[in-house]
């Protein structure tokens, strides 16, 4: 096979996406140099030359004048005199074939995670993993399905997983009814019918948590399992001023401070992290949504006794505490049915599955794996 | 969550305000684009198409093709805000702020003062701004500078296509006038970008990359560029904590300072002049805040004192480069 070199639509800025074929400056079957101007292509209103990258014959226009093209697609072909028409057929269909294949993962990596339509708004969920069973996570306040990625992956070689964004968090619909644990509790059911999951181990964290248990105690037929991590439900919340702190906060300084008391070791608190968290704080609609969840499940679990909470449910339950956690207290956690498992987690906050990560998906993954 | 451009975020946004409040309009040169010309309506929507669709959504009163009179709409822009409503005024490049300068600099900035808090100017004059698509030495240059100079203004550049949506919802809504600038290199930059509306507040800057050897602060544009530096310069084994101003006016010095007593270096990458420029004045201010601070002097790496020529080659030597950044980080390590 002869010599045959592709003209292609330049990428002339780091985001140039497509070029509009003005005309061409030269015409077929003319010998073209390298740095040779063969045609004008107009991108963002303005005009450049499309230089030849090659030195040859032009032997081939591919695109047509007052077209739009996007990056790398074939405009010529420029070979020697020695390549056959037939050659160059080929050597199009196989660039173009090629090229088709491309474009296709480009559009591809573009579409980000799902969601699904529940009650009226649309919830966020990222799955991972293939074999069942599945494992669905539910994050607590101010959380979102992000935060379980490692956890998830942590399992997927057991158990195919769905974490979900609450309504108001994350890239779900920001706004909710009441926001108490029956409506969200909705969600996480209504997302578990969409995708065919009838039955499903719960790991929930803080608020989560709480929503978990109701999911057990509400929709018993749902819950395979528990595990819940310094769970609302589980244990009783000692610093309401978490949430106002948090839904107060809008500068960087503040979401820091507000963060702070979530971790035994400040310096968890990246910039990072308080940059994803006023992110999704500053949605509209999110803050007054995380305002009304707070409002409406801090009332209910301020009723709520614990141990008779999990005594009611009747699937296995796992529990993780980190000792020092500032927010949700373990004390009444002494009076855990005898059947629950229990692990405290010394050196841990209330983000005990951040600062033991390891240990805390060890842990889920041992219980998935005990309950089948 | 979606990706999405830098064009597409300025759409949206204005299309959440437009919806939102009918007292929101847009007038400028070419907003509508094409119209009463042959062939389609609308056909460009800005000369960058960030305005494109608009015009079919909301039509000739709310998205209005102004003649090339820049003193005369955005004079009528100020009257509308003045009267209640949330112009956004386009002078298209903003170079062609000369042409309305007593707009934006004397009348403008100065309407709530003059008439002792009783009126005010909810409104946005938004222009392209800076060099890099061989647009020649009248539509090329970055003038932020000038209007930070005027208090009574506050100045807006993003850096990319996340913080333009909330930046410019954030002018839209806000009452003081709002200069809001839009990188001409950066329209094809995506990042994503929430469907919904959000605002980011004015004078926060943002850490782009976090390192404990030099602190490096830019606006728009220029935010990718140092960006690019602090790539190259991690290889070699340097840190540098790129700071994103995102606004010049207000300007967060706080977290500049809080990040060079860290570093005890600084280089302010700009696009604009060497001269009374954007560079100069962080530097000043930031070495009067923080002078036993730093190791050394802050080094500027600006535009060139020139006039911009269109041929990409003399773009390329007039505008700061990565390069350009590194060897002035590198000078400033070793002084």
């Amino acid at each position: 096979m002869s010599d045959i070199k592709a003209v292609t639509v330049p990428k002339w800025g780091m985001n140039m996406q497509a070029g509009k074929l003005i005309g061409w400056l030269v015409e077929e079957g003319a010998v073209v140099h390298k740095g040779d101007e063969i045609a004008e292509l107009e991108s963002e209103k303005i005009v450049n030359v499309v230089e030849a990258n090659v030195s040859g014959v032009l032997r081939r226009k591919v695109a047509e004048e007052g077209e739009n093209y996007p990056v790398g697609k074939l405009l010529a072909v420029v070979a020697d005199t020695a390549s056959s028409d037939a050659d160059i057929d080929a050597f199009i269909a196989k660039y173009e074939t090629a090229f088709a294949n491309e474009l296709s993962h480009r559009v591809a990596a573009e579409t980000g995670p799902n969601s699904v339509e529940v009650h009226g708004r649309n919830i966020a969920y990222f799955m991972q993993g293939e074999n069942e069973p599945t494992t669905v996570f539910i994050h607590g306040i101010g959380g979102q399905k992000e935060a379980w990625m490692l956890s998830q992956a942590a399992i997927a070689g057991s158990s195919r997983s769905v974490a979900i964004d609450l309504p108001g968090h994350g890239s779900s619909t920001k706004s909710v009814d009441r926001g108490d644990l029956d409506e969200l509790a909705a969600y996480v059911i209504g997302v578990m019918d969409e995708l065919d999951i009838a039955c499903a181990h719960i790991v929930g964290h803080s608020l989560g948590g709480a929503i978990a248990a109701h999911i057990a105690t509400h929709y018993s037929q749902r819950a395979k399992s528990l595990f819940l991590i310094s769970s609302a439900g589980a244990g009783t919340v000692v610093s309401p001023a978490f949430i106002e702190n948090f839904v107060n906060a809008s500068s960087r300084r503040d979401v820091k401070n507000a963060l702070a008391p979530l971790f035994v070791d400040a310096q968890r608190v990246s910039r990072e992290l308080v940059q994803t968290v006023l992110r999704s704080k500053r949605s509209e609609g999110a803050n007054e949504c995380m305002k009304m969840i707070g409002d409406a499940a801090g009332t209910a679990l301020a009723s709520l006794s614990p141990a008779k909470t999990l005594e009611a449910i009747s699937v296995p339950v796992s529990i993780v505490w980190g000792a020092q956690d500032g927010i949700c207290s373990l004390d009444n956690t002494v009076g855990l049915p005898g059947s629950v498992k229990l692990t405290v987690i010394e050196g841990a906050g209330h983000m005990v599955q951040v600062e033991a990560l390891e240990r805390v998906n060890g842990l889920i993954l041992e219980h998935i794996k005990a309950v089948g | 969550m979606p990706i999405k451009t830098f064009r597409q975020a300025i759409i949206e946004a204005l299309d959440h305000e437009m919806a939102r409040d009918s007292s929101v309009f847009l007038i400028g040169e070419d907003v509508a684009g094409g119209t009463g010309c042959d062939g389609e309506i609308d056909a460009w929507g800005s000369p960058f198409g960030q305005s494109k669709g608009l015009y079919g959504k909301y039509g000739p009163t709310r998205v209005v093709d102004a003649t090339l009179t820049e003193g005369a709409f955005s004079a009528l822009g100020l009257g509308a805000a003045v009267m209640g409503m949330r112009p956004v005024v386009d002078i298209m490049f903003n170079d062609f702020f000369s042409t309305c300068a007593d707009q934006v600099v004397n009348q403008i900035p100065k309407q709530h003062f003059l008439f002792g808090g009783q009126d005010k100017a909810p409104m946005v004059i938004k222009a392209n701004h800076g060099a890099g698509v061989s647009a020649g030495a009248q539509h090329s240059q970055a003038l932020h500078s000038i209007f930070t100079y005027f208090a009574g203004l506050k100045v807006v550049i993003p850096s990319n296509a996340y913080d333009c949506k909330g930046l410019l919802i954030q002018a839209i809504r806000d009452d003081s006038p709002v200069v809001f600038l839009e990188p001409k290199l950066l329209m094809d930059s995506t990042a994503e970008v929430p469907d919904e509306a959000y605002t980011i507040p004015f004078g926060e800057a943002e850490y782009i990359t976090e390192g404990d050897d030099v602190t490096i602060v830019a606006v728009g544009y220029m935010v990718i560029v140092a960006q690019q530096a602090a790539a190259m310069l991690a290889k070699e084994g340097i840190e540098a904590e790129v700071l994103d101003l995102r606004t010049t006016s207000p300007l967060d010095l706080e977290t500049i300072v809080e990040s060079v007593e860290n570093t005890g270096k600084l280089v302010i990458v700009d696009e604009g002049s060497p001269r009374c420029g954007f560079a100069s004045d962080v530097a000043a201010h930031v070495t009067s805040l923080a002078f036993d601070k730093l190791d050394a002097a802050p080094k500027m790496v600006t535009a060139a004192f020139s006039q911009i020529g269109f041929s990409p080659a003399y773009e390329k030597a007039y505008m700061p480069s990565p390069e350009k950044v590194v060897a002035a980080v590198k000078e400033l390590m070793e002084s």
